[in-house]
């Protein structure tokens, strides 16, 4: 059988580089983020740190007949970042893109591979629930008004994910190929799962990997219809919770084996360590209620990376807000951590920026990333009763951490698509 | 293992295509030779909208698999998808082990998808909250896994038509890397008028397909077919011409004079030298996007089933993300 290019790029490891099973130990050597508290790491580590909440009144179109009326919109800066996309590709880049590149911008220039994307292969592995959602409402609208067909044309063309991802591609010269995982919230884990897998086991020498999602009618209106949407303010794992908000943004990640890293001297944010993913089946948008496919997912991620439950300082949990998921999610917890559980510290980040949906699971990755290097933990805000189902140490309140070595994030989405990923801080 | 290398064996296929339910219909028609039958799309007032489809024709029997409460309300492509997938696993299901699923499509569930998003425009707050989770893209893959009882990982790809490669490939690396059993790699595809609306911007006329495509994979050594070759996936970029990615995929291929070529419909002269027979799918069943390549697949797996070659190549052209084929041979 014919395997992949990367297959025969075997290089020589260290000891303590290579895992006991014999793969690559893969660690993340640029990061870029762009949520509803901003554009940037640092302005992202202050607020998941300080427990903002970013919601506000959705202005991005008509909410007025809506259950809900807020989101976590976020303010795109004012210019692209500086890219090769030719003036005609800039002004055709849509929000979610933008997005997309704005997070990757700032993944790329941390890393240090600026400029050396080039080459046969560098995986570039997405996450997104809706893409480019946005201009295919607008082209649904262009039809049934007879709009110009040149005008439709563009639309149709900006509105396909891989377009998006194209557009990635030509602004940093990422030669691909290009992997776009669509399963709904977890879409960003999966596809920092799926790069993960292909860095450990030799397959690729680096990927590039994320999730990215933007705020659209459709999908809000969805929520809205399935009254998932919170009508006060989203409070996961509140005894009195009453449902998310949506959000919107994106998280990319370089991720390379940790032995060349270290030769080229990068700045190492914290190692990939594990991976899981399962399948719920027990409804399209309800979890099993006793988390059986969560537990799974935790399990398998943790099994990969060799580490007990003990271990594990911290779970970004999935902790949507809804009464269902958190539900699901804290018996999951518990019966994964065990007669432990009272010791595991969780917070849900979803209350401050909302559910990002496709980006939730990369920005989440951001947010343990972030915490691991800080040594601290975010709070999960809003809450003043607990659900009793969380039989586990919910963060409620900012929280110094300098402990923390191992956390753990969660991503659940529709469909029953579940993903764990293991995180954890790489000693200098 | 077989001779230092492991084994990724086609242990089934099954399709859905505007010629009928199944690999049998498939077959006749592509024997055949002629475009099946196509038809005009008409509005909720009966005009002619003026875009052509092939459409699945309607079952002779009620399709048993509909009676799972997942698959009642799913969309079209997810009631292909389904029909697919019980047709590649037929009479397997007790020897499936951990079964994991891989679905690849380009257009999703567009009907689900403009007819909630025409709820909205018309009254958001009475839009339904039945038909919006059907629109998401990983819901057809969400009902096959649930049809089927499986717990393993499943992962929906978005993308043109060379992610049904893609998804074959990772099928492929799951085995060898013992994270599954067997794996059902599909494609599905819908037609709607906006699918059509929007492909007649580029390419006026084109006839739109629908339909399933699906092979079930495992290791074993005793299945008729195996994976010979998958190329990598020749994305196209700014630096790389939709050209240069066929170029490249067909140099990387392996095929051997006389294979015969299953091409999904894009290739323009690339295989214009080529002296096997050369089939182009899309021409009997119209634009089927991500599932053209998907019923390449199975078209060339049931010919090696049938004696007709050896080996036999599929050339995947994808319309804008990137090129990939895949080299089955018969297991002698």
């Amino acid at each position: 059988m014919v395997r992949r290019r990367s297959l025969g790029l075997v290089m020589a490891f260290s000891a303590g580089d290579k895992r006991r099973d014999g793969a690559r130990r893969v660690v993340v050597t640029g990061a870029g983020i762009i949520s509803p508290f901003g554009c940037g790491w640092g302005v992202n580590a202050d607020g998941f740190r300080s427990g903002r909440v970013a919601l506000r009144p959705v202005s991005l179109f008509d909410v007025s007949a809506q259950r809900a009326r807020q989101a976590g919109e976020l303010t795109l800066p004012g210019r692209l970042p500086d890219t090769k996309l030719s003036a005609r590709q800039r002004g055709r880049v849509d929000r979610a893109t933008a997005m997309l590149l704005h997070a990757s911008a700032e993944a790329l220039a941390t890393s240090g591979w600026e400029g050396d994307c080039g080459g046969d292969d560098l995986p570039v592995c997405l996450g997104t629930s809706a893409g480019a959602m946005q201009l295919g409402q607008d082209y649904y609208r262009a039809v049934l008004s007879g709009a110009s067909r040149l005008g439709q044309a563009t639309m149709v063309d900006g509105y396909q994910p891989q377009r998006q991802a194209q557009k990635l591609c030509d602004a940093f010269d990422l030669p691909g190929p290009i992997s776009i995982i669509s399963n709904a919230c977890s879409s960003g884990a999966n596809a920092i799962g799926h790069a993960f897998d292909l860095v450990a086991k030799g397959r690729a020498e680096r990927a590039f990997a994320g999730g990215y999602d933007a705020l659209s009618r459709l999908v809000f209106a969805g929520f809205d219809s399935l009254q998932a949407l919170s009508t006060t303010s989203p409070r996961p794992f509140a005894a009195d919770r009453d449902g998310l908000a949506l959000g919107e943004g994106a998280a990319m990640f370089c991720l390379e084996p940790l032995e060349v890293a270290r030769r080229r001297g990068a700045t190492i944010y914290g190692e990939v360590s594990g991976y899981g993913a399962a399948t719920d089946r027990h409804h399209l948008t309800q979890p099993h209620p006793g988390g059986d496919a969560a537990l799974r997912s935790m399990t398998r991620a943790c099994a990969v990376a060799r580490c007990s439950s003990e271990r594990v300082g911290y779970i970004n949990s999935h902790g949507t807000g809804t009464p269902l998921n958190d539900s699901a999610e804290a018996n999951a917890i518990c019966r994964w951590a065990g007669a432990g559980s009272r010791d595991v510290r969780v917070s849900s980040t979803k209350g401050g920026i909302g559910h990002l949906l496709g980006g939730a699971g990369a920005v989440e990755t951001a947010v343990c990333l972030m915490a691991l290097r800080g040594g601290w933990l975010p709070p999960n805000v809003s809450v003043e009763r607990c659900d009793p189902a969380c039989d586990f140490d919910l963060v409620a309140e900012p929280r110094e951490a300098p402990d923390l070595q191992v956390a753990l994030t969660n991503s659940f989405g529709f469909g029953g698509a579940n993903a764990s990923l293991v995180l954890e801080k790489v000693a200098a | 293992m077989s001779g230092g290398r492991e084994k990724i064996a086609v242990c089934g296929a099954g399709v859905v295509t505007p010629a009928g339910w199944g690999v049998a219909a498939m077959r006749a028609a592509l024997a055949g030779g002629a475009p099946v039958e196509s038809q005009p799309f008409l509005g909720a007032d009966g005009t002619d909208l003026a875009f052509r489809r092939r459409p699945v024709p309607k079952p002779e029997t009620k399709l048993p698999f509909l009676r799972h409460p997942r698959l009642r309300r799913s969309s079209p492509a997810g009631r292909f998808l389904a029909a697919a997938a019980l047709e590649a696993i037929g009479d397997r299901s007790a020897e499936l082990g951990r079964l994991a699923v891989v679905v690849t499509s380009y257009t999703g569930n567009v009907n689900y998808s403009q007819r909630f998003y025409r709820e909205v425009l018309d009254d958001p707050a009475t839009a339904s909250p039945i038909v919006f989770p059907e629109t998401v893209f990983n819901a057809p893959a969400s009902h096959l896994s649930a049809l089927l009882e499986t717990d393993e990982v499943n992962y929906t790809l978005v993308g043109d038509e060379s992610q049904y490669i893609a998804g074959l490939e990772l099928a492929t690396r799951w085995l060898l890397d013992d994270e599954a059993d067997s794996v059902l790699v599909a494609a599905t595809e819908e037609s709607d008028w906006l699918t059509a609306s929007a492909l007649d911007l580029f390419r006026p006329g084109t006839v739109v397909g629908e339909g399933a495509a699906a092979l079930l994979l495992g290791r074993s050594d005793r299945a008729e077919v195996e994976v010979g070759c998958l190329t990598d996936v020749h994305t196209i970029t700014a630096n790389r011409s939709r050209e240069a990615a066929l170029r490249e995929m067909r140099g990387q291929l392996q095929g051997q004079a006389g294979d015969p070529v299953y091409q999904s419909g894009h290739e323009g002269a690339l295989w214009g030298d080529w002296d096997g027979v050369r089939h182009c799918i899309g021409e009997v069943f119209g634009e089927g996007f991500g599932v053209s390549v998907g019923w390449s697949c199975v078209a060339a797996v049931a010919s090696l089933q049938a004696g007709e070659a050896d080996s036999a190549l599929v050339s995947g052209a994808g319309t804008n993300q990137g090129c990939a084929g895949a080299r089955f041979i018969k297991n002698t």
